[in-house]
């Protein structure tokens, strides 16, 4: 399936597959601001003893929720930024001429227009909020897993989803 | 057959179409014709649906919808072909959407006009991108040609050209409605001239009928919009008059 049929004709697919790419990429550095702020919370688990490292006693690592803060924000701003690009994909028919006529006196028209205009846009909103869930459950799974069992308040749906 | 009645069209609150009705049938070449704001182009645009508009316009009696849609094809100045596309590319897009495709048309058309089927049209001339527009217009296999103001920035030979093949390439029951200021150039190509003045119908003569009064088409127009013919020399003598007073 060749992305081009998918996108406004005479757009360039290898480059609106690279945006979708990099607001992938942003995500997921982004996402960055978890593992920073867990290292740290985690390195605040221990002391020093005799010059020894060990864990503090009672001491409770901050809440999944509060660690993963807004590291996820990337992945919802690049979803939400897919309305911008819908709208900019319509726009097209408006730049250089006015190709929105020819789409809009087709017989398959408003679902070509809709089609080539939207499907891009709402695959890359799910791409996002799918990376975003991804992101979600492997920050949750490091924060699991990698936290001594002691130290952990309890877990479960609600810990996942910060309720 | 595609008729038009009693079709209004309002810009805020201004008329630009009012109340017009219309009949064209199939394998007229119609001329329209008006000055600017007559409502040439806002005709076109409210018999292909672009606009909303009161009254009813039909192709064969049924309304025009996705159904019908097909059996008309637009050329306009503003262009409606996608500029980041190859005419190749084009020709696909077409394959693929009009089943009435003309492939042989368009390339004969794309021969005769020495247009690079491989360059993209942003990067074509203006008067490249008219021809393209009409080409594509042509080929569609629409039985209804609605064309405003094609050769917009064409140089006369090539709109000469164009008139020409043209008249040599449309089958019997293919209908072009023309929009042009280029009354001489069309004079002697259209079947039919329907003159618009304010968004009405002023007149609606064929050319037959000229023929046989004897009278040019420009002379015609002249006369049906009450051209003065010394409004120029009025004016100039007025302003030679003024810069000549102290």
């Amino acid at each position: 399936m060749r992305l081009a049929r998918w996108i406004p004709l005479g757009c360039d697919a290898r480059r609106e597959r690279n945006w979708i790419l990099y607001g992938a990429l942003a995500g997921a550095l982004v996402n960055l601001r978890f593992v920073l702020a867990y290292l740290s919370a985690r390195g605040d688990l221990y002391g020093y003893h005799g010059g020894v490292r060990e864990l503090l006693p009672g001491a409770v690592i901050a809440p999944f929720s509060e660690l993963l803060g807004w590291g996820l924000l990337g992945c919802y701003a690049a979803a939400a930024a897919m309305a911008a690009l819908a709208v900019w994909h319509y726009a097209v028919h408006f730049r250089g001429s006015r190709s929105i006529y020819r789409m809009r006196l087709l017989r398959t028209h408003p679902w070509e227009l809709l089609r080539r205009c939207l499907a891009l846009p709402l695959l890359g909103a799910a791409v996002f909020l799918a990376e975003a869930l991804a992101l979600r459950l492997l920050d949750y799974l490091i924060y699991a897993l990698a936290t001594p069992q002691a130290c952990l308040p309890p877990l479960g749906w609600d810990a996942l989803w910060g309720l | 057959m595609l008729e038009l009645q009693s079709v209004t069209k309002s810009y805020g609150g201004s008329k630009a179409l009012d109340g017009l009705s219309l009949s064209v049938g199939p394998g007229e070449i119609v001329g329209i014709f008006g000055e600017n704001g007559a409502g040439k182009t806002t005709l076109m645009k409210c018999i292909l649906g672009l606009v909303p508009h009161g009254g009813q316009v039909t192709l064969d009696g049924a309304p025009i919808t996705r159904k019908n849609v097909e059996r008309l094809a637009f050329a306009t100045c503003e262009h409606s072909f996608f500029p980041n596309l190859t005419p190749a590319a084009h020709a696909a897009f077409c394959r693929e959407q009009y089943p009435r495709f003309r492939e042989k048309r368009f390339r004969a058309l794309m021969d005769f006009f020495q247009l690079p089927e491989g360059r993209a049209l942003r990067g074509f001339s203006t008067g490249q991108k008219n021809q393209f527009e009409v080409i594509l217009a042509l080929s569609q296999g629409a039985d209804y040609i609605l064309m405003d103001e094609p050769f917009a920035g064409n140089d006369v030979f090539n709109r000469e050209d164009f008139y020409k093949v043209l008249l040599g390439i449309l089958e019997p029951g293919e209908t072009v409605l023309l929009s042009t200021h280029l009354l001489e150039e069309v004079g002697g190509f259209i079947s039919r001239a329907v003159l618009l003045r304010r968004g009405r119908l002023l007149d609606d003569v064929s050319a037959m009928d000229l023929d046989e009064r004897g009278e040019k088409l420009l002379d015609y127009v002249k006369r049906s919009y009450s051209y003065q013919a010394d409004r120029v020399s009025r004016a100039l003598s007025e302003l030679t008059g003024e810069e000549g007073e102290p």
